[in-house]
């Protein structure tokens, strides 16, 4: 059948310009809520549009104004069938956001401890093949530790407790900013390899863990463990921790995008990527404060503070971040199970 | 790229009054300006995409748009994977591992769209069109042998009508040379099939034979009537 297009147009132009208006509407301001009469009317010149299109379709014709209708029809099917979305800009709604984020995050972590306890497995293996090489085989340390670790441990513990790498104040703001976000794309790094099926991830793990290993192995032989203690601990309390939730999500990551399941894939991304990026979310607050720590407090040694005392406070962080990651949160049902 | 380059002169333009505050708080403003330039280049692409339904600076210059593989809005889910994923696709350098997923993919995805479940599109500017291209309501002297445009109605397929419209509708967008020789070769094809006496079609530039031809194929008038002569046509004049 030919269509008789001019008739058509002029027709059907009504119709779509008030559809395309409406469309316009929603664009500028989606936080708007719809009248029932204009969400009726809405769905009524979808369906017409759809209708319109299709007689085009099946007049076999390809020009501009199938074009058109198409990209209108795309355009409505969107809007209506797509979830609502709510945008307030206001202060109290965005402190209601960051205090539900921080209720939320530990529940997240829970929910998935499995792929956290994967990460930490992955992570001690590499800390006792780390360990054990540069203990027991003295080719291992040049290969295995990072370059600024390789000068005599006595001579670095020495030039660090008289002060002689001291940092002014300014150095060591900048230095905290230069920790934060080195840490950050690290651990961004770490997560976004789950893509490769988590393969990437468990080998930065394991890397990681490897050189953590043969600098506390290194040092602990000649008698510094507590200097290392004391040095690590104030910012490793939160930083670990860190790159293990970073490889948590990175395996969460590489659960959603694998194969399989009664939930077709790009519904089951949909919905849980929030789930991998509140999890950066967190580690991301707590490099911050390792990082501002790592700058501010662990480069500072005996005597000026005791290494009993910085290991101390390490471990208390410790302690918190576990009470806020098992605690937090509970009692109140998983969104998904209410 | 392009979002590149506009990241890194927006940058440049925001440090400038970090350099006023480094005279007398120096290592703040080294570190609000490595903390910002680092949330810049992490965040430029996501924040845009998630505002403008999809797009950055660089996409608008380029009509591109990010949208979801079926159809629906994006979400900041989706936003946020695609873009914070690039560390991967960007590896080891130059976007090469995000190439070469592009290359294999069949929707052209990168290793961050395809966790995201995102396509990169060209944007068309949808508006009505100008239906004046395809004006039968004119006089049509192929009205003046009934049978025979009875005949051509019946004998072109919806495919063949299709053609013609179209290239009368994208007739502004064709070279001249190549308008004319198309329309020489689509008149060519339907005065073999169905020949109008020469009186008619040798009065006729192919432009306007094509025009007529579509007045047949596409008006609401019964094929008997005649309108009267109207003025000339202003593609005759060109």
């Amino acid at each position: 059948m030919i269509l008789d297009l001019e008739r058509f147009a002029l027709q059907g132009q009504p119709a779509w310009r008030r559809l395309e208006s409406l469309l316009d509407r929603l664009a500028a301001r989606p936080a708007r809520d719809l009248s029932a009469a204009e969400a009726e009317e809405l769905e009524d010149l979808y369906h017409r549009a759809c209708l319109d299109l299709r007689r085009l379709d099946r007049g076999v014709y390809s020009g501009d104004l199938y074009r058109y209708l198409e990209v209108l029809v795309a355009r409505a099917y969107a809007e209506i069938y797509a979830p609502p979305r709510r945008f307030s800009w206001t202060w109290r709604t965005w402190g209601a956001r960051l205090l539900a984020f921080f209720r939320y995050a530990p529940r997240v972590f829970r929910r998935h401890l499995r792929w956290f306890g994967l990460a930490v497995g992955l992570t001690l293996a590499g800390i006792a093949l780390g360990g054990l090489a540069v203990t027991f085989d003295p080719a291992a340390v040049p290969v295995l530790l990072p370059a600024s670790y390789l000068s005599n441990p006595a001579q670095r513990v020495s030039v660090e407790e008289h002060g002689l790498h001291r940092m002014t104040p300014t150095v060591e703001t900048e230095f905290s900013a230069e920790l934060i976000t080195h840490n950050i794309q690290v651990s961004l790094l770490t997560l976004a390899l789950g893509v490769t099926l988590g393969i990437g991830t468990g080998l930065l793990l394991f890397t990681n863990g490897l050189m953590l290993g043969a600098v506390a192995a290194r040092y602990w032989q000649q008698g510094f463990g507590w200097f290392v203690a004391g040095w690590l601990l104030p910012h490793g309390a939160f930083e670990i921790p860190s790159i293990l939730i970073a490889g948590q999500a990175g395996f969460l990551l590489a659960q959603l995008l694998a194969a399989g399941g009664r939930e077709p894939r790009w519904r089951r991304l949909r919905e849980r990527l929030p789930e991998v990026w509140t999890l950066f979310g967190a580690l991301c607050c707590m490099l911050v404060w390792a990082g501002l720590m790592e700058a501010f407090f662990s480069q500072h040694h005996a005597p000026e503070i005791a290494y009993s005392t910085k290991a101390a406070v390490g471990l208390s962080e410790l302690v918190l971040l576990t009470l806020y990651l098992s605690l937090v949160g509970r009692g109140t049902p998983y969104k998904e199970d209410a | 790229m392009l979002d590149g380059c506009i990241i890194n002169a927006g940058l440049a333009v925001v440090s400038a009054p970090l350099r006023l505050l480094w005279p007398r708080f120096p290592g703040l403003a080294s570190a609000l300006g490595i903390a910002f330039s680092f949330a810049v280049s992490l965040l430029y692409a996501a924040a845009l995409e998630w505002l403008w339904r999809g797009q950055t600076l660089g996409k608008r210059v380029l009509g591109l748009r990010v949208v979801d593989a079926h159809g629906l809005p994006l979400t900041p889910g989706q936003v946020l994977t695609r873009n914070l994923l690039r560390v991967v696709d960007a590896l080891p350098f130059f976007y090469l591992v995000g190439g070469a997923a592009c290359l294999v993919s069949r929707r052209e995805q990168r290793l961050g769209d395809r966790a995201a479940a995102t396509v990169v599109v060209e944007t068309r500017e949808a508006s009505i069109p100008d239906i004046s291209a395809w004006q039968t309501s004119r006089y049509n002297s192929f009205r003046q042998a009934p049978h025979l445009a009875l005949r051509l109605r019946q004998t072109t397929s919806p495919e063949e009508a299709g053609l013609v419209l179209e290239a009368l509708a994208r007739r502004a967008q064709l070279d001249t040379a190549v308008r004319e020789r198309l329309y020489a070769q689509l008149a060519e094809h339907f005065q073999e099939r169905v020949p109008f006496p020469a009186e008619i079609a040798d009065a006729l530039s192919p432009e306007q034979y094509l025009r007529n031809l579509a007045g047949i194929l596409f008006a609401r008038q019964p094929l008997g009537a005649t309108a009267k002569p109207g003025p000339a046509s202003t593609s005759d004049a060109q």
